[in-house]
């Protein structure tokens, strides 16, 4: 009963982007048009090499076929959407009301993310395969990747959330928004896989949340991990989904109690 | 004529005005703007720590492509995004007619609707990031004139399409996958014309012409001109300039006020 007003935003934020549809079409054909993109770049690195550290180009192409169902997944607009109704002041309306602000705007963002995961999955899945011929990945693997997509999902809501959070401070949080988006991408090998960066950096990438949202999950999935490095990365993945779930908490409830808000 | 350059004076003073107003997250689009330079670059140099150059271009060469691309689309995010994305939320309130009943020239004072002040800094490091590794003995006056021309033309190109996909406003109501989609363009522009395969390089030219946003300008510095190019590029842009006027002027007969 409690989780009932939670999952009809989930269908509200559904049918809101149904509702504008020509978005969605439109998102769907430029994600083709990036991936061929990236393509044609790594078919350029691969032709004078068959194997690039330890990828062949049909390996490097179902990381990024990955990375760009897991970026519809887990690149959320969340931290926008908090900056903007903290700016404009409309978070007072979520604070009048008899539901907890964080789980209104994460089951809200998780509506109008559903239809684009599931359409769009489908359809990249299938135009690869069309293409490509295979993936080359198993079900215990699938099965695996989507546990932890789940909880990639939760430390992305969860670190956005915070990012968003900042605008209690500054206002305005869509700069800080759109520079760690992109750092995050980079730091997660969102944008060329980790085993590209140099050992120390890999080092310092191993302790962070950002490589357990895009690079573990795709290493998992394809089988380029040992069980004891799956079983340490869901281990590492399980502490930041803990800790961050914990900073956003005290985060909005010390920011809350300071918030100031004029003409409610 | 007077009368534009003193309200495009005065929406200039006013955008400046109203981005000091939030200084902090002045400075983070500056640092979020110089992050996609770095992250870019790092990505670029960790590839190349694997092969010793890609598709018969060495490291220096794609730097260079890669900050004509980032250059590109500053200059695109200054004059363009920030304005359509304005006049689409605009056109999607019925609200416009707050702009389209004052006596001035709407089209004219477009680009600086919103003019983009955050990205001027970002534009002056990534012109120095980008001298850094040209060549100047070996670059012309009249190379450096071309270079200007083709540039501000693959500008003029993505201003005109963003204008086109901004009028599909007029019938769709909210269009903003435009601005989402163009943030992910430089992914594409930065990509050198040889390594698109024949089969698809016309698609990219004509269709979503991301091979002549800054390819032009990089032959020209580096006088390797393909003249096909520069002329498809020059001819596509015109065409898309004349797409996106009648697309404004026929879709301005579909808007509905709201006021």
């Amino acid at each position: 009963m409690y989780m009932l007003k939670y999952l009809e935003l989930i269908k509200v934020s559904f049918l809101n982007r149904i509702d504008y549809r020509q978005e969605l079409i439109m998102s769907f054909f430029v994600g083709i048009i990036i991936f061929a993109g990236q393509a044609v770049f790594w078919k350029a690195v691969f032709a004078e090499n068959k194997i690039v550290n330890g990828f062949s180009f049909k390996q490097i192409l179902v990381y990024y076929l990955f990375a760009r169902i897991i970026s519809e997944i887990i690149d959320s607009k969340l931290g926008f959407k908090i900056s903007d109704i903290i700016n404009d002041g409309k978070i007072s309306n979520y604070m009048l009301k008899p539901v907890k602000i964080k789980t209104w705007l994460i089951f809200e963002e998780i509506g109008r993310l559903s239809i684009d995961v599931v359409i769009k999955t489908s359809i990249y899945v299938c135009l690869f395969l069309i293409f490509f011929g295979s993936i080359g990945v198993g079900l215990a693997n699938v099965m695996l990747f989507i546990l932890i997509l789940l909880m990639s999902l939760i430390i992305s809501l969860n670190l956005y959330f915070l990012v968003g959070c900042t605008a209690f401070i500054t206002d305005n949080a869509t700069g800080i928004n759109y520079s760690l988006r992109r750092g995050i991408l980079f730091l997660a090998g969102g944008l060329i896989p980790i085993s590209f960066f140099p050992d120390f950096f890999q080092k310092i990438i191993n302790v962070l949340p950002f490589k357990y949202m895009f690079d573990f999950p795709i290493n998992v999935l394809t089988g380029k991990l040992g069980n004891m490095e799956i079983i340490s990365g869901i281990g590492v993945q399980f502490i930041w989904v803990l800790v961050l779930w914990l900073m956003t908490e005290l985060t909005l409830g010390f920011a809350i109690k300071h918030n100031q808000s004029v003409g409610i | 004529m007077r009368k534009n350059i003193d309200l495009i004076i005065q929406y200039i003073k006013l955008n400046l005005q109203t981005e000091l107003t939030y200084r902090s997250n002045l400075i983070f689009t500056f640092i979020s703007a110089m992050t996609y330079v770095f992250v870019f670059v790092l990505s670029l140099k960790f590839v190349f720590n694997y092969v010793p150059q890609i598709g018969g271009y060495n490291y220096d060469q794609l730097y260079v492509i890669l900050m004509l691309s980032q250059l590109w689309w500053y200059a695109n995010v200054l004059v363009a995004r920030k304005n359509f994305q304005y006049i689409a939320k605009a056109i999607n309130n019925g609200t416009l007619d707050y702009h389209l009943l004052k006596p001035y020239s709407f089209r004219i004072l477009t680009p600086f609707l919103k003019f983009d002040f955050r990205h001027l800094m970002p534009i002056i490091i990534t012109v120095f990031l980008l001298f850094i590794k040209l060549d100047f003995s070996s670059i012309g006056i009249l190379q450096w004139l071309g270079a200007i021309l083709f540039f501000m033309n693959g500008v003029l190109v993505a201003y005109s399409i963003t204008s086109i996909f901004t009028s599909f406003s007029f019938w769709v109501g909210r269009n903003n996958s435009i601005f989402d989609i163009s943030l992910e363009m430089p992914d594409l522009v930065r990509i050198p014309i040889e390594f698109f395969p024949f089969i698809v390089k016309g698609f990219f030219i004509f269709f979503v012409p991301v091979i002549i946003m800054v390819n032009p300008t990089f032959q020209i510095l580096y006088n390797n001109m393909d003249y096909i190019l520069l002329a498809e590029a020059l001819i596509i842009s015109l065409v898309l300039f004349f797409i996106s006027e009648f697309t404004w002027k026929y879709g301005l007969k579909n808007y509905t006020s709201a006021n």
